[in-house]
């Protein structure tokens, strides 16, 4: 099957390649549309992606919302070069982008984001720290210890100083 | 073309740092709490917290010791600084205003993707028409004159830090600039002729 598809092209995307999650299952997408991964990128090159990409770090479900993310952004680097060619338009993409993660959880978030990190996919980084980052903007100190499992170790008197120091950030 | 399957089957986190349903209220007693709260690693949380607004840093440096010592961290302020460098909604312009009342004067920060114009301190016993500004941060520092006083303050915009510096003589004839010396971290406020002031980075602010 590896091999069939290593043969097989496309008018648009060239060759296609394997990616294989950690839990064994097979993704099947074009170079150009794996390439936004600068890991997978560099493999591509290096020749060495024809019998299927090993992703030990990445779970199929996690998988599943790259490959989404990566069809649905390959037309950003084809547009660049010729907008006639761009697969959606840029409200779709935002739309899609804001879809993909509203509806995660912190734990499915940060999966998400090592993904997008160990592939090194910066514009999936950006946007999943973005995300989580949001998430946070509005929390106080103690929510935050609750959301990270963080145990407050400051002395009342540290804690009082630090919050002291900015005192117009903890102004509501 | 694709195989999906939405059951996971295995985490591929270490087990220290997976999160299982309910388990979000655990608290990790003995492990130093930078690494509890690695859900995701040091170098990401990085990433994450340089998306934040200087005001969510400043309120989660009371979270605990590690993040405290994160969010303050010189390295940590580098990044920040080169990140809002990039993004063209950092506030550009800084202006000093009178009060109603002329006896303070208000510092405020304008953008000009942001319509409205920020608040950051108010300095008390100031003649704001008697006050001037560096034209430009200096690591993110300005340089303020009170001609009154005559007084020089150092703030930090984006703490919204000030501190009056030390008095010193002939202050009303000189020019004064800020400069830093990039190999010792001080920073200097040289009124031309003489060096007057050396002041440690963040030390007094």
């Amino acid at each position: 099957m590896a091999a069939a598809a290593a043969e097989a092209t496309t008018d648009g995307g060239g060759k296609m390649i394997i990616l294989i999650s950690a839990d064994g299952k097979r993704f099947e997408v074009t170079e150009a549309v794996a390439s936004q991964s600068q890991l997978i990128s560099n493999m591509i090159e290096d020749d060495c992606t024809e019998n299927g990409v090993r992703l030990p770090n990445v779970d199929g479900d996690i998988l599943t919302m790259v490959v989404d993310y990566c069809n649905m952004h390959a037309g950003d680097a084809a547009a660049a070069g010729d907008t006639m060619k761009a697969s959606s338009t840029e409200e779709e993409l935002k739309k899609f982008d804001a879809e993909l993660v509203q509806a995660l959880e912190n734990p499915v978030l940060f999966k998400l984001i090592l993904a997008a990190n160990f592939l090194n996919i910066k514009s999936l980084l950006d946007m999943t720290c973005q995300r989580v980052a949001d998430m946070m903007s509005g929390k106080t100190p103690e929510q935050m210890r609750e959301t990270f499992s963080i145990e407050n170790d400051f002395t009342p008197e540290e804690e009082a100083a630090i919050r002291q120091e900015n005192a117009w950030a903890f102004d509501d | 073309m694709m195989q999906q399957d939405s059951k996971r089957k295995r985490s591929v986190l270490p087990e220290t740092a997976t999160l299982a349903p309910g388990s979000k209220r655990r608290r990790r007693k003995s492990v130093p709490s930078r690494h509890a709260a690695a859900m995701l690693p040091d170098e990401l949380l990085t990433e994450v917290c340089l998306r934040l607004p200087v005001k969510s840093i400043l309120r989660f440096r009371a979270a605990c010791r590690s993040w405290d010592a994160m969010l303050s961290s010189e390295e940590f302020g580098q990044l920040y600084a080169a990140r809002a460098e990039e993004m063209s909604s950092a506030p550009k312009l800084l202006f000093v205003s009178p009060t109603a009342n002329f006896n303070s004067t208000a510092v405020y920060k304008c953008s000009p993707s942001k319509p409205t114009d920020d608040l950051l301190l108010t300095l008390d016993d100031v003649r704001g028409n008697y006050v001037e500004v560096t034209p430009a941060p200096c690591h993110g520092l300005s340089l303020l004159y009170d001609g009154i006083a005559p007084a020089y303050y150092v703030m930090n915009a984006t703490t919204r830090a000030v501190t009056r510096l030390p008095p010193f003589r002939d202050v009303a004839f000189a020019t004064a600039g800020l400069g830093c010396d990039a190999r010792t971290k001080k920073y200097k406020m040289d009124p031309i002729t003489t060096l007057c002031g050396i002041w440690s980075a963040f030390g007094g602010a």
